[in-house]
């Protein structure tokens, strides 16, 4: 029997921990067999995007449902298959709903490897997560957060995942020609948000696009929001080719807008939200701008717009810590083996 | 698989001190409440090997039932509170992990 193929478990509501498994998936399913189960409600819309087949090939995805029995029931089954040799689970260690604190045990057969996105340290400590992940796993890896994330003691750092290269970014005016920008002088002010926080965002695009002439704002989400102006919302992915043909851009501090923007030199108004898990103030240190509220990010806009601060980006130059990564685990395979 | 069966999946004891509500957990290692011990979900006896503070619901299993008979002593508005208000409260807790599927 061959037991070659990588499972990813690429669990949690939004898109981020689906884009961030993806961006290391893409480049070991050009070797080998991949599986991702995840349960991410934008996957649908992700799929059909035109870019999708050209990035994500070679790649099963399995959807694991919508209730904890059905997330269970296909947790398990995935886990239950013994042809994978390395399961890379994404930030929750013990699973999203603690599913995976039996599951994972019992997959003797195949190197665990932590993908240590930052988590709360409330939550490490009130389940003994760093003991379960030192039991548990063979490796961690911080994909780039700071050092006071959780498990950096435990894990090796590589420079943030993105889901693409630089070189497979396209060009600024074909990105700008499908986000229907015709006036090139303009800066373009690009918002993004997803779930709970697309009606906040949707205000802030409609409020500068209201008090600031003379610039060109688009509304970066899965789907149009209600009474919203249609011309100026965009649904694309993945998301790093929009930021690439933008000016500024204003969004909460998740992983892969903070991380995107930086690779790309893209300025970044941060107005981090509050997670259950996630610790989005501690990303802001490489933002160029952070705001607590609506209008102070408005006023912001303004000040930097009516500056003519922003400044003139070139063709977009970064590491990807995804190549770094499969080297790491790929080492790791053969050190053991 | 994880060690509840399927049919009490997520787990069905009621938890709680202030606010009863299912448990919901999908697996017992780690768990504030029971503490990887198995508990019948439909017991209202104390068994004392459990811990006492966690198994509260267990231990007072009256707890929490305000219907309309637990305030006739008092001289108060009748106002059941039920199951429904508890979960509504129980919602506003930021830090109930390992339970919502859409949290992250």
């Amino acid at each position: 029997m061959t037991r070659n193929g990588w499972l990813f478990y690429a669990m949690g509501g939004g898109w981020g921990h689906l884009n961030r498994a993806l961006s290391l998936a893409r480049i070991v399913a050009r070797e080998k067999p991949v599986t991702v189960i995840t349960n991410c409600k934008q996957f649908e819309i992700i799929s059909q995007a035109r870019r999708f087949k050209d990035l994500v090939r070679n790649i099963e995805i399995v959807l694991s449902g919508s209730t904890t029995e059905d997330t269970v029931r296909s947790v398990s089954k995935a886990f239950e298959t013994d042809t994978y040799s390395t399961i890379i689970v994404d930030t929750f260690p013990r699973g999203l709903i603690g599913e995976l604190a039996e599951i994972l045990p019992q997959a003797k057969h195949a190197r665990k490897i932590l993908i240590a996105r930052d988590i709360s340290p409330e939550y490490v400590r009130k389940y003994c997560l760093i003991d379960f992940v030192e039991g548990n796993f063979d490796l961690v890896i911080n994909p780039g957060e700071g050092k006071d994330s959780s498990f950096s003691s435990l894990a090796m750092r590589t420079d943030p995942w993105l889901i693409e290269d630089d070189h497979e970014i396209p060009e600024r005016h074909s990105i700008r020609e499908n986000m229907r920008i015709v006036d090139s002088t303009n800066p373009v002010v690009l918002v993004c948000a997803s779930g709970k926080d697309v009606d906040l965002f949707a205000q802030i695009a409609v409020d500068i696009s209201r008090s600031i002439s003379d610039v060109s704002v688009r509304l970066l989400t899965p789907n149009c929001p209600q009474d919203f102006p249609e011309n100026w919302w965009i649904s694309h992915w993945p998301g790093i080719e929009c930021i690439s043909a933008c000016d500024l851009v204003i969004a909460a501090a998740g992983y892969n807008i903070i991380n995107e923007c930086a690779a790309l030199a893209v300025p970044l108004i941060a107005l981090p939200q509050k997670r259950l898990y996630d610790r989005q103030e501690l990303r802001t240190a490489s933002c160029f701008r952070t705001v607590r509220t609506a209008a102070e990010c408005i006023g912001t806009v303004t000040n930097i717009i009516s500056a003519g601060s922003l400044p003139i980006r070139e063709r977009p130059s970064f590491k990807n810590g995804a190549r770094e990564a499969y080297s790491l685990i790929n080492r790791l395979s053969q050190s053991v083996s | 698989m994880p060690d509840l069966p399927d049919s009490s999946l997520p787990c069905r004891v009621m938890v709680g001190f202030l606010f009863k509500r299912m448990c919901g957990r999908t697996n017992r290692i780690g768990c504030q409440y029971c503490k990887g011990q198995v508990i019948p979900a439909d017991t209202n006896v104390w068994d004392p090997s459990y811990d006492p503070y966690y198994m509260d619901r267990i231990q007072y299993p009256r707890y929490g039932n305000y219907d309309s008979q637990w305030h006739s002593s008092f001289n108060i508005t009748h106002r059941d509170f039920t199951d429904a208000d508890a979960n509504t409260l129980h919602q506003e807790r930021d830090t109930d992990y390992e339970h919502d599927l859409d949290a992250s």
